[in-house]
């Protein structure tokens, strides 16, 4: 048995691992793998505490049926702090099997021949902004850094590519405009195109929406409710990967470089002298962020934000009105 | 007539990066028109239906699934692309990843990453360009660390690349950086804008780390090797190099930096420089403005070729920049704060980089102030009072790690220089970032406090240094400076600024 400690974990991994709970392998990458909970163990759970076994009945756990993330990755030291990140003291990825079982208890998760202790772990917890508006100066910096950042060169199929580049522009508009709307707006409908769009783990639609939920959070946004009643109604449409962590940005809950950046466009903070770097620096953490899942990100960022400091909500609750 | 062929992978997940480069080899096939990996999300199989490459067995995906779509010339095609996926999926996949496999030639190492487009070369010298061939014949650029190579093999493998439409970095080149990543000695800089041509190790490093902390940031960094520009080799990879910038839409400025070239291929180069339509900002050293064409920004120091980078990138962006972090007044005003014993007159500086002690040295003679150096044709003569010492050169390292691994090589000279009663100025270099030593200023300190029980404390020399660096080195800038300045090292912004303090100083 490899035995290897918890160094740092996302307050949703932690609350997931921590109770005794039972599920699988779901997905295994270079550097990182991803535990499903099927379920969470009732009675007497494990009854040894020198060897630790499976639960011996299928009857001894319940399945999930709560809305919070079911999933949790488990990686390196290096991997980042997140909601539902676990950095561990692992020096190289262990073998695994997809589909394997794993079960925990008093915060000791074992998975395949891997015995994962908790008890040290730092908990990254939700994240406290210092502003609840953002500044014009620093969006436009934003603006800038994205338009002479975008990811490296696709290699993915040149038509599908610009296909792809075209439906994430046309729904971002769209959802811009939605956000733009209130309910009594028929006209103004939630775009159906954006999550689920984009190739990868996390598709990059869904990583424009974790942006604007985050910063919509943030800045205290009185169309978020709205926003994360859509998401949820639609959140089947993305991988389950994706899917939760969907989720955890509907708490409030993103990767660390991701809040630094939203945080460091809070309009209460702005210093002439190092005004660049403010910007520059969490932005340069966070497009390091997968493949291009952080430069998505980033531009959801930036929509909340032209949407948040236009006040546009007041003005279409006008043209609403006016239009009735 | 072509065929269209969908396979689904339940529950199969790759990263992007996987997918993508998976999507590429795929779609690069004989045979093969069209290829596509995607989950298969309801919105990515809307975008593959409106493409006309999504049939009833892609239709059926779910957002967990993976999707291969393909279209082709024939079902033989579909075939073996889908073996080549199989293949590379077993090895990249979810379900298992692929075997750690060291191959021990390049050949063996390029048929396990045949998309690889770049070899770096570290061999000894008398090996090294045998295996640059192979790599050219291979189809890759190529970066030659090893010193020791014949001029006749270096001329030799630069005209087959020039032939290849390759580049030849080196040989001796110690520092890169490739579309922002840095390769060997090279510090950790932001990726920006600029690209710069180097013959010159740490010149370009020093000119990044400048260009890095005033808010810039590398695009690629070619060090062409410090013979690329003698009329011997007539500057190959120069003029390689200004094609491939030129011709990258992200490269919005060039900066060359190096030693005085040959006659002929300065005007080469320069003619090529002035027409390839970007901003070019030069330092040569040792070439005064009105040796370079009037088009160039011209820099004398890499503090100036860095600040002109930022004023150039200010101008096409319209950002605020932090420029310039000491003034000459700034020096002015330090330097009358500092006293030298009057007994004291002679300055000796001992650098680990070469073009930095070059920099100084031009800087200093350039004040009036007589210099001697290793790094000049002359070597050094034993009349001259002031003395700057390249440690890194061949005659300091044979035998001996090069003084960026191990800066102790310098300590001894360092104590010599400490103890002498002549000494009134000691002027230094540390050098940061991927491959230096992991703490170069502890040997500095040991080696002034090793001096500390010196009776009389204050009748010691000034030590003035400079730190090429950044915060995300991984000797962390701010950390190594705060390590000198307790110990009493006056450390200056830059290489050169270090210089000007000391001609001040010695001027006063």
């Amino acid at each position: 048995v490899t035995q290897t400690h918890a160094i740092c974990a996302g307050v949703i991994a932690y609350e997931l691992l921590k109770k005794p709970s039972a599920g699988i392998v779901y997905a295994v990458f270079n550097r990182t793998f991803y535990l499903k909970r099927t379920g969470h163990l009732t009675g007497s759970g494990f009854n040894n505490n020198t060897v630790r076994k499976a639960p011996h009945k299928t009857t001894d756990i319940d399945p999930d049926t709560s809305e919070t993330p079911s999933l949790c990755c488990i990686g390196l030291p290096s991997i980042e702090p997140g909601p539902l990140n676990v950095s561990t003291s692992l020096s190289c990825m262990p073998k695994l099997t997809i589909g394997s079982q794993w079960h925990s208890d008093n915060q000791v998760v074992m998975i395949d021949n891997i015995e994962l202790n908790l008890s040290s772990a730092s908990v990254f917890p939700l994240f406290q902004y210092r502003s609840s508006k953002p500044g014009a100066t620093l969006i436009a910096i934003l603006c800038r850094f994205i338009a002479a950042n975008a990811p490296p060169g696709n290699e993915l199929n040149h038509r599908f590519a610009t296909k792809m580049d075209e439906q994430l522009t046309q729904s971002s508009q769209q959802l811009l405009q939605w956000l733009d709307s209130s309910d009594d707006d028929t006209n103004c409908t939630f775009p159906d195109n954006l999550l689920g769009c984009g190739i990868g783990l996390t598709p990059a639609g869904d990583d424009i929406i974790v942006g604007v939920l985050l910063a919509m959070h943030a800045w205290h946004s009185p169309q978020l409710a709205r926003l994360i009643t859509e998401v949820k109604l639609r959140i089947n449409t993305t991988s389950d990967i994706s899917a939760a962590h969907l989720l955890a940005a509907c708490t409030g809950h993103g990767i660390q470089s991701l809040h630094s950046l939203i945080d460091a466009l809070g309009s209460n903070h702005v210093t002439q002298a190092n005004l660049n770097h403010q910007i520059s620096d969490p932005a340069r953490a966070l497009i390091n962020y997968g493949h291009s899942s952080g430069y998505y990100a980033m531009k959801g960022v930036l929509l909340a934000a032209k949407y948040q400091s236009s006040n546009r909500t007041s003005r279409s609750f006008h043209r609403c009105k006016s239009r009735h | 007539m072509s065929v269209l062929f969908n396979e689904v992978r339940k529950g199969f997940y790759l990263d992007s990066v996987a997918l993508m480069r998976l999507s590429a080899e795929i779609a690069a096939l004989a045979g093969i028109d069209e290829a596509v990996l995607m989950i298969g999300t309801p919105a990515n199989l809307q975008i593959m239906r409106d493409a006309n490459i999504l049939d009833s067995t892609g239709e059926e995906a779910g957002p967990n699934d993976l999707v291969i779509a393909l279209r082709a010339d024939r079902k033989a095609s579909t075939n073996r692309a889908l073996a080549h996926a199989e293949k590379a999926m077993q090895g990249d996949s979810a379900t298992g990843r692929a075997t750690e496999h060291r191959a021990r030639t390049l050949r063996g190492s390029h048929s396990i990453n045949p998309a690889a487009n770049l070899s770096l070369i570290s061999t000894p010298g008398e090996y090294a360009s045998h295996e640059a061939h192979t790599a050219l014949d291979l189809g890759m650029n190529v970066m030659i660390f090893s010193d020791n190579v014949p001029l006749e093999r270096e001329l030799e493998l630069k005209q087959k690349a020039r032939d290849l439409e390759l580049l030849v970095m080196g040989p001796d080149c110690g520092t890169a950086y490739i579309n922002g990543v840095p390769l060997a000695f090279a510090n950790a800089v932001n990726k920006g804008t600029t690209g710069v041509i180097a013959a010159s190790g740490t010149g370009l490093q020093e000119f990044s780390v400048l260009l890095h902390r005033a808010g810039g940031g590398i695009k690629h960094g070619i060090g062409v090797g410090g013979r690329d520009l003698t009329d011997s080799i007539g500057g190959i990879s120069t003029l390689t190099s200004i094609d491939l910038l030129a011709n990258d839409d992200d490269v919005d400025q060039i900066v060359l930096i190096s030693k005085p070239p040959g006659d002929t291929t300065a005007k080469a180069i320069f003619d090529k420089l002035s027409n390839c339509g970007k901003p070019v900002i030069t330092c040569v050293f040792g070439f005064s403005a009105n040796q370079i064409p009037d088009s160039f920004a011209c820099a004398i120091t890499l503090k100036e070729a860095a600040d002109l980078a930022i004023q150039q990138t200010a101008k096409q962006q319209a950002t605020a920049t932090n420029l310039t972090p000491a003034t000459p007044q700034d020096l002015a005003t330090l330097a009358s704060k500092l006293t030298i014993n009057p007994g004291r007159q002679s300055l000796i500086g001992l650098y680990t980089g070469g073009t930095l002690c070059t920099e100084a040295l031009l800087i200093l003679s350039g004040a009036g102030l007589k210099c001697t150096s290793n790094t000049t044709r002359e070597g050094f003569d034993d009349s001259v009072l002031h003395r700057l010492i390249d440690l890194g050169a061949d005659e300091y390292t044979v035998g001996r790690p090069h003084p960026m691994i191990e800066p102790a090589v310098r300590t001894p000279l360092l104590q010599e220089a400490i103890e002498n009663d002549r000494s009134a100025i000691i002027l230094l270099d540390l050098v940061l970032g991927y491959g230096a030593h992991d703490n170069p200023a502890a040997d500095v300190v040991a080696a002034l406090n090793s001096d500390s029980q010196k009776s009389n404390i204050d009748d010691l020399p000034l030590i003035v240094a400079s730190v090429c660096g950044t915060d995300k080195d991984p000797q962390n800038y701010q950390q190594q400076r705060a390590l000198l300045e307790q110990a009493g090292v006056i450390v200056c912004n830059s290489n050169s600024e270090a210089a000007e303090l000391c001609t001040l100083l010695l001027e006063q």
